[in-house]
Formats: structure tokens, sequence, C-alpha cells
């Protein structure tokens, strides 16, 4: 795969330009992972407002109503619903993990069941989280349109 | 939908070889064409209301198992009335047959969960190789 950079002082808006034979998955997930930069999330803490990259989020979960935005090392609010924030980001690589709760896949580590017949997912920084059976089959298809 | 559609049918198959094997035993010939209709209507309700229910999440496992039996044995008694089952199948053969197969499709969808696990981490280790 080549990657060219062309700098012009003219430009006024950020543009990228997928040359390919054919739109296959490699494409499709480039094309994904470019979309999740450009996507990002009014989030806020410690009274700030903060415009989050959706790549950078590992997890969003909702709390008593409340939507929290977990990066690597930090926590944000969001006035957004968990469900608005489905649709966004739908288009990128996050997906439900259970009902209060949507994972970046590119933050998924591995899937392990537990003894008490729950599963729990590993994230790439060792944190750990539920996830609900009925949403597995939405985990396996997002990682087969990668 | 497909999927849903599948587990129903997959669910009713169930059903009549159970409702025949059980027959069998207590020396019965054949089933009633109504039969058929009737455990498939029943497995439709059950599903559609599976579907509802179980977006009840709780933290413990064996409260959702409670949640799915007792709503499963809530609709088959009465379809049972309703069916008039009872006429010839005792109540108590009802509840057994119910708990045979909810314990036969759970260890069809653990079978299935470990398969899909093992997808997932498949799937995530050619990734990594990948990047």
């Amino acid at each position: 795969m080549k990657i060219k950079l062309q700098e012009n002082s003219n430009q006024k808006e950020l543009e990228i330009f997928i040359k390919c034979s054919r739109i296959d998955k490699k494409v499709k997930c480039i094309v994904s992972l470019v979309k999740s930069v450009d996507n990002t999330i009014k989030c806020s803490s410690n009274n700030q407002e903060f415009w989050i990259d959706a790549s950078r989020i590992y997890y969003i979960e909702s709390v008593d109503k409340k939507t929290f935005v977990y990066c690597e090392k930090s926590v944000y609010r969001t006035e957004f619903r968990l469900y608005q924030l489905m649709e966004q980001l739908s288009s990128s690589d996050f997906v439900q993990i259970n009902k209060s709760c949507i994972l970046n896949m590119n933050m998924l580590e591995s899937i392990l069941p537990l003894i008490n017949s729950r599963l729990e997912a590993t994230l790439i920084n060792g944190e750990r989280l539920c996830v609900t059976r009925r949403y597995l089959q939405d985990i396996k298809s997002k990682l087969q349109e990668r | 939908m497909k999927k849903l559609l599948t587990k129903i049918l997959a669910t009713t198959g169930l059903t009549l070889i159970t409702l025949a094997t059980i027959a069998s035993l207590c020396g019965g010939k054949f089933l009633f064409i109504s039969s058929v209709y009737q455990s498939l209507a029943v497995n439709v309700i059950i599903y559609l209301g599976l579907n509802i229910i179980q977006n009840i999440e709780s933290e413990y496992f064996i409260i959702d198992v409670f949640r799915d039996v007792t709503f499963i044995l809530f609709i088959l008694i009465s379809a049972g009335y309703l069916f008039d089952w009872y006429k010839s199948t005792p109540l108590w053969v009802v509840i057994i047959m119910s708990v045979i197969i909810y314990v036969i499709s759970c260890f069809i969808n653990i079978v299935k969960v470990t398969d899909d696990i093992a997808f997932i981490n498949n799937q995530l280790e050619i990734n990594k190789k990948k990047d």
C-alpha cells in the first residue's frame, strides 16, 4: 500500500482520496478508520468542554442515565444518550456489548467466558467489561465486516 | 429476523421430537396435525416474549434463568388451558417437557457461544498480526 501526502496551503478542507482496483474488506476498513478519526464527540470534564476523537475512545458507558466516555487515562461526561452515540458511531468500529455499554472494537484484546456463564471482554489496557450473550453476534458481525 | 425464525423452527422441532418421544413411551401411536401448529404458535409467543423480557438484564445468571423459565412455564400452562392439552397430558408432563427442551436449548446455546468466542478471539489475533 502506497501513501502519498500532498501539502497545499490553499486547501480549505482535508481531503482523502483512495485509489483501488476494487472496494474490498481492506479498503472498507481504511474508510472506517478514517471516518472514526473525523468522528468527534462533545464531552466535558471539570466544567471544561472537549471534542474527543472516536478513535481515542475505549468505551462509552451509561450509568444512572448519565453517559461517560472512557479514554486511555481519562473519563469524560457527555450529554448524549447511549443510543444517540450508537447511531453516530455505528459506521465506525463501535459495537454494543451490553445494555449500557458500547465498545471500540479496536480496543478489544479478547473475550473470555466466566464460570457463572457470563462473558468478559478484556481491553488492550487490561480493563475488563461485562459482555451480554445477546450482543455476541453483533461483535462477531463487526469483526467479519473488517 | 432470520435468526429469530431459525430459533423458533429449531425449538418447534425439538418440542415435537420430545412430544413424540414421551408419547411413544406412554404407548402413543401418532401426533395430531393441530399439535404441530399449536407447538409452533406457542414457540412464536415464547420467543417474541423472551425478546422483550430479556431486555431486563440481571448481574446474576441464575436470576436470568429463573426469569426465562418462569415466563416459559406461564405461557405453556396458559396454552395448555387454551388448547385443552390437559385432557390428554397431565400438567407435570408439560412442565417436564418444557424443562427438557430448555436444558437442551441452553446446552446448544453454550456450544454456539463457545464457538463464537473462539471465532472472535481468533479474528482478533489475525487482526493483531496484520497490524
